[in-house]
């Protein structure tokens, strides 16, 4: 392979190195109106009353709008494909605010002070109502959280909005509990994993304006350009022609950007106005109003023969979706098909209820919901092993998945691509597993620990992401490829233009692409569920033969020929290998007198979503006077199919590892008991900082998917799963103490007994 | 408002500001759009500019206090942030680019102020610079790989 | 240009509506002396403020920013940075590189380059790794009002209108040594401690307590002993940081391994 499989910097690097002004901020016009908003100090309240006169008095102060001014039709602001699981369980401003930081009142103003004095002088009255803040207490509590009569679900996954319900379930194969009742061993195991922010370094942002059409342009920091015109549509009450939505170079999103936070306050600024409009979301309303990690409390039974072979496992997660529903019925079912599935289990049962409660609207965090359920499953895994008295590396041996197997809890699909087993061999083998040897104390009195876990993931949503590519052949013979998919730093113009070139027989640099405009790009469902590589890749190599066709078929008709004729790099050959054309004269001959148009679009959407299968392994150092745990070493092995930009691919790991590291040891959402979240800068909230992350070592072992573009599968999700479980167990070799609940901070280690 | 001069990636500029206008702010008003911001509490590093020689936080720093300083933000380095940006991208590392300028101007402080820099070293100068993308890894990387280079041709 | 709605610029931040920039401390002592004045050191955390002040009084002009060291002490300008603290050799030499052991986790470079010792023991912040530092150094607090106080008891004073100039810290051949510990590299610390075998004995300072840093005496004569005393003496409390529990069992540890190193 020419392209595939090469670290080729990024297309646009030399524009973020050197600082070029490409992100959303950067690119609003002068003059845009700034745009606040007011927030709830209450966790649970209804507006009673909300006086705006003294505020729209103020000077420079355009406009004030509150649940009077905006339409009654209820929506989600989660980024998926309609029919959108996620409830229409709110509104752009309501008159009943849900937690701490919901919005009540928008503010557009000419500076940004005068926005500020105007959020000082709006005058709410709120009725202060009590607060559901524990998962544990949501269902059926006397407190109703949703409580308008046309809440409403698209789709039915069991919610039920008056017992604080937004979904609820259950699956399985076989008779788990007969089974287990039968087992010589049985463990079971409550896990509990926190909200975690993403963090990305740029906050949400938007700017709207009006064009020459009279059609509202959005520029946003988002990940979804096309479900979020969309929402805007249903949002604003506008049809979906009139809305443009354009994707600039973003500064991250892990999941954040797949809701659309703030896109619907400058774009209902900018319709009432007529005027453009920019709302950057400061970094502590991107701590307390935004779309972290759902909360998780997991309980996992696992029923085995002394031998260690597994013969049934539970998976009950509690889901905490917060005030709204966005993401909630998605999220929960990746707890239990991506981690079940891991092992050879004829008998499970996976159910799970998803509850609303008066904190902030959880939403898509890498790894969906797979990070906490293999927080879970992969720990209970690891405590079975200290039961059994069996090598945790030997254990997973014994019941693991493996090539060629159906998993029935991930849809009955069967892996055509798993080298997880090598994977397990490899980091074992970088970490320098010694079973039987997993403790060590060193000289100085300090103890590590080594800890192994694994993790699969998802390659899209099967049967429902549409990834689409157009390319056409351009003056000169360049190609230009229109993708929809949105690259968020990530590198996805890169890698699909690597993937075009391959496809192509032509270099990287003739490859020229752009980013998302949803007037011009093919429709794309975004970038999310680590689709993009996979789904959008194979559109692109399907658009590539079809444009091959299309110029091998006009480069006869222009050289009136019969004879076959091969695309080698910049020219069709004859099959003895003579020239028969250049590609820059086809492309001349296609601007003359010519009907043929040399472009193909392609959509693409898979019925399966291979997974990518990872082994990480932790070295942790404890000091076992104050509790201080330093993550020394972290291995990773990754078999994410053909890996098709090496150094982008290794980036997303070690990238995906220290988030996890950060999940591990120290993020948290935590609030006061009147449900004012406690972090809410970047001050209180810590991640990891660059003395914070050890060595940290990353190898492929690659399977070939044969569904996947050249045998790729998916990287960006998978990589943040492995830290909780592996660091957990490394703290608990080097402890003897077992942590059950995220994360584990110094304190815990030196006075918890484990919990 | 208030007039204030100050020397800008070796130009003298002048502006007016609010009394109250931070170095970042106005440094956006010039133009300087390399100049990111992160968040309210001095703790990302993303809105680094160097102030007579020094890396600052210059969300942090009042423009009032920049009368007749020499201020540098990555559009004054350009030649060098391509250099460099080089290393980095070849390393995968540049990701979604926001934090780039700001560790980038750090890196160059601090080749100013520290001699054939170890892993350790550079951990320690660019730990204010905050990444969410990179886990850091191919940041340092990148840079061991560029002083190496650079030390090469020297 | 965006400048007229900057995104982020406004949201939280300290307003004021005049700026100055006395050249005199007589100048700068009539501008403090007005109630809606405030002084600003390195202007850390400005933007967390949400408070307006009539005007701002900057004391970067007065010369406030030298180390200067003479045959008994060593003064620090208020306006000397955390970073030129830590980065100073002689300062370092003297304490064992107590300074670039306490000052280097606090959040960055560019961080440090801004905040000021002066500001840092003005403040009297709970989580201040100088304040802890300069606790057992038998440092002195110099006012623009001509008054002195010993560190502690500048500590007890409350705040008032006064100009911090600097601090002086008394040389001495006492070994000094810090230990904190942070729940991650370059966040407040969990709990920082400091001591240092002086003449008049044994000097034990904990910070992060959270409360303030506190001095006290050690009469014990070994490390082992010096923990258990400290875990007596010291009262600690509870934050999102960490439990008064946790605490109580650190200060144990941590002066205990501190006096270690220098008894």
């Amino acid at each position: 392979m020419k392209t595939v499989n090469k670290a080729f910097p990024k297309k646009d690097s030399q524009a973020l190195v050197t600082g070029q002004p490409v992100y959303t901020e950067d690119l609003a016009p002068e003059g845009c109106l700034c745009v606040r908003i007011l927030r709830s100090p209450h966790a649970h309240a209804r507006i009673v009353g909300i006086d705006t006169e003294k505020a729209m008095k103020l000077p420079g102060v355009v406009g004030v709008y509150t649940y009077r001014d905006v339409p009654k039709q209820r929506f989600t602001i989660a980024g998926q494909t309609y029919p959108e699981f996620s409830p229409y369980d709110r509104l752009i401003l309501e008159n009943k605010v849900r937690f701490v930081g919901d919005a009540v009142a928008i503010v557009a103003a000419e500076t940004a002070e005068a926005a500020e004095e105007a959020l000082a002088a709006v005058r709410v009255d709120y009725e202060v109502l009590p607060a559901v803040l524990d998962a544990r207490e949501a269902v059926d509590n006397a407190v109703v959280i949703h409580d308008e009569s046309d809440w409403s679900a698209l789709v039915d996954t069991g919610g039920d909005p008056a017992r604080n319900l937004c979904t609820h379930g259950s699956e399985g194969a076989g008779d788990p509990d007969a089974v287990l009742a039968s087992c010589p061993v049985t463990l079971e195991r409550t896990y509990h994993t926190k909200a975690n922010q993403q963090t990305m370094m740029e906050t949400f942002r938007t700017f709207t304006e009006m064009d020459c059409y009279g059609r509202l342009n959005v520029t946003s920091s988002t990940q979804v350009p096309f479900h979020v015109r969309r929402i805007l549509s249903r949002a604003l009450g506008i049809p979906k022609s009139d809305i443009r939505v354009i994707k600039p170079r973003i500064g991250g999103g892990f999941g954040a950007k797949q809701t659309a936070v703030c896109e619907m306050y400058p774009a209902f600024v900018t319709l009432k106005t007529g005027r453009p409009a920019l709302l950057v979301y400061t970094r502590e309303e991107s701590m307390i109003a935004s779309s972290p990690r759902h909360e998780m409390i997991i309980t996992v039974r696992i029923g085995a023969e002394t031998d260690g072979t597994i013969r049934a496992m539970t998976v009950y997660t509690l889901s905490n979706t917060g005030a709204y529903g966005d993401h909630g019925p998605t999220t929960v079912g990746l707890s239990g098909h991506k981690t079940i599935s891991l092992y050879r289990i004829p008998d499970f049962r996976f159910s799970y209820d998803v509850v609303y409660t008066n904190r902030m609207a959880a939403g898509a965090y890498r790894g969906y919901g797979a990070t906490q359920g293999t927080f879970a499953v992969e720990s209970a895994i690891n405590e079975l092993a200290a039961q059994l008295k069996i090598d945790p590396g030997r254990l997973r041996e014994i019941n693991m998945v493996r090539q060629g197997d159906v998993m029935p809890a991930y849809y009955g699909e069967r892996t055509d691509s798993c080298a997880l087993d090598r994977c397990l061999d490899r980091v074992r083998e970088m970490i320098g597993w010694h079973p039987g040897e997993l403790r060590r104390v060193m000289p100085d009195g300090k103890v590590r620990g080594i800890g192994l876990a694994m993790a699969m993931q998802g390659s899209g949503i099967s049967g429902v992401d549409v990834g689409s590519a157009s390319i056409s052949l351009c003056d000169g013979g360049f190609y230009m490829l229109r993708i929809g998919a949105t690259d968020m730093g990530t590198g996805c113009d890169t890698i699909l233009s690597q993937i075009a070139a391959e496809a192509l027989d032509t270099s990287f640099e003739r490859i020229a692409v752009r980013g998302v405009d949803t007037d011009s790009s093919p429709y794309d469902s975004g970038s999310y569920a680590s689709s993009t590589t996979y789904v959008t890749g194979m559109a692109v190599v399907r658009a590539a033969q079809q444009l091959r066709e299309k110029m091998s078929s006009f480069a006869a008709q222009v050289l009136h020929t019969d004879a076959p004729l091969v695309l080698e790099g910049d020219r069709f050959c004859y099959e003895d290998g003579r020239e028969a054309i250049a590609l820059s004269a086809l492309a001349d001959a296609s601007m003359c007198g010519n009907r043929v148009e040399l472009s193909a679009t392609v959509s693409h959407s898979s019925p399966t979503s291979p997974p990518p299968f990872m082994a990480g392994a932790a070295e942790v150092e404890v000091d076992p006077e104050t509790g201080g745990c330093r993550v020394v070493r972290y291995a990773a092995a990754v078999d994410c199919g053909t890996v098709i930009n090496p150094a982008l691919a290794r980036v997303q790991v070690e990238g995906g590892i220290v988030q996890g590291i950060g999940m591990t040891l120290y993020e948290n959402v935590t609030y006061g008991s009147r449900g004012l979240p406690r972090e809410r800068s970047l001050m209180q909230y810590r991640i990891p900082t660059r003395l914070d992350v050890g060595e940290i070592a990353v190898d492929f072992v690659s399977s070939y998917e044969p569904s996947g573009p050249y045998g790729a599968k998916s990287i960006g999700e998978i990589v943040i799963n492995t830290p909780a479980p592996a660091i957990a167990e490394a703290i608990c070799q080097a402890t003897g103490k077992r942590f059950r609940e995220l994360p584990v901070m110094p304190q815990h280690i030196l006075m918890e007994e484990g919990k | 408002m208030m007039k204030v001069q100050f020397v800008l990636n070796g130009k003298t500029v002048q502006a007016r500001i609010a009394p109250d206008a931070t170095l970042y702010r106005t440094l956006r008003e010039l133009g300087c759009k390399s100049v990111k911001c992160g968040c309210e509490t001095s703790s990302c590093g993303l809105c680094t500019a160097i102030v007579n020689g020094k890396p600052v936080l210059s969300c942090s720093l009042l423009t009032a206090r920049c009368e007749g300083a020499v201020v540098e933000t990555l559009e004054g380095h350009r030649a060098e942030a391509e250099a460099f940006g080089a290393f980095l991208a070849a390393r995968g590392a540049d990701q979604c680019g926001f934090c780039n300028p700001g560790f980038i101007l750090n890196l160059i402080a601090m080749q100013r102020e520290t001699v054939h820099p170890t892993r350790a070293d550079v951990d320690r100068y660019l730990a204010g610079n905050l990444c969410r993308c990179s886990g850091f890894v191919g940041q340092t990387d990148a840079i061991m790989a560029y002083l190496e280079s650079k030390g090469g041709q020297a | 240009m965006v400048g007229k709605c900057a995104g982020m610029e406004k949201e939280a931040c300290m307003h004021f509506r005049q700026y100055y920039r006395p050249e005199t401390l007589d100048e700068a002592m009539k501008l403090a002396a007005r109630r809606s004045n405030r002084i600003i050191g390195g202007g850390l955390w400005l933007r967390q403020s949400r408070r307006t002040y009539g005007g701002v009084i900057d004391l970067s002009a007065l010369g406030l920013d030298k180390m200067e060291r003479t045959d008994d002490s060593f003064r620090i300008g208020a306006m000397v940075t955390l970073r030129q603290a830590e980065t100073d050799g002689e300062l370092n030499r003297m304490t064992g590189g107590a300074f670039s052991y306490m000052l280097s986790p606090v959040v960055g470079v560019q961080f440090r380059n801004l905040a000021t010792i002066g500001g840092s023991v003005w403040g009297r912040f709970g989580f201040s790794d100088v304040l802890t530092l300069l606790s057992v150094l038998g440092c002195m607090v110099e006012l623009a009002s001509g008054k002195t106080f010993a560190l502690s008891d500048f500590i007890a004073q409350p705040y008032d209108r006064d100009i911090l100039t600097g601090i002086r810290i008394p040389v001495c051949d006492c070994r000094v040594a810090c230990r904190a510990i942070r729940n991650s590299a370059t966040d407040f610390p969990v709990l920082s401690v400091a001591v240092a075998a002086a003449p008049d004995g044994l000097r034990v300072a904990v910070g992060a307590r959270p409360g303030v840093a506190m001095m006290r005496l050690c009469p014990e004569s070994t490390p082992q002993q010096a923990g258990q005393w400290a875990q007596e003496v010291f009262p600690v409390g509870s934050n999102m940081r960490a439990s008064a529990e946790y605490r109580r069992e650190l200060v144990r540890v941590l002066v205990r391994r501190a006096s270690e190193e220098v008894l």
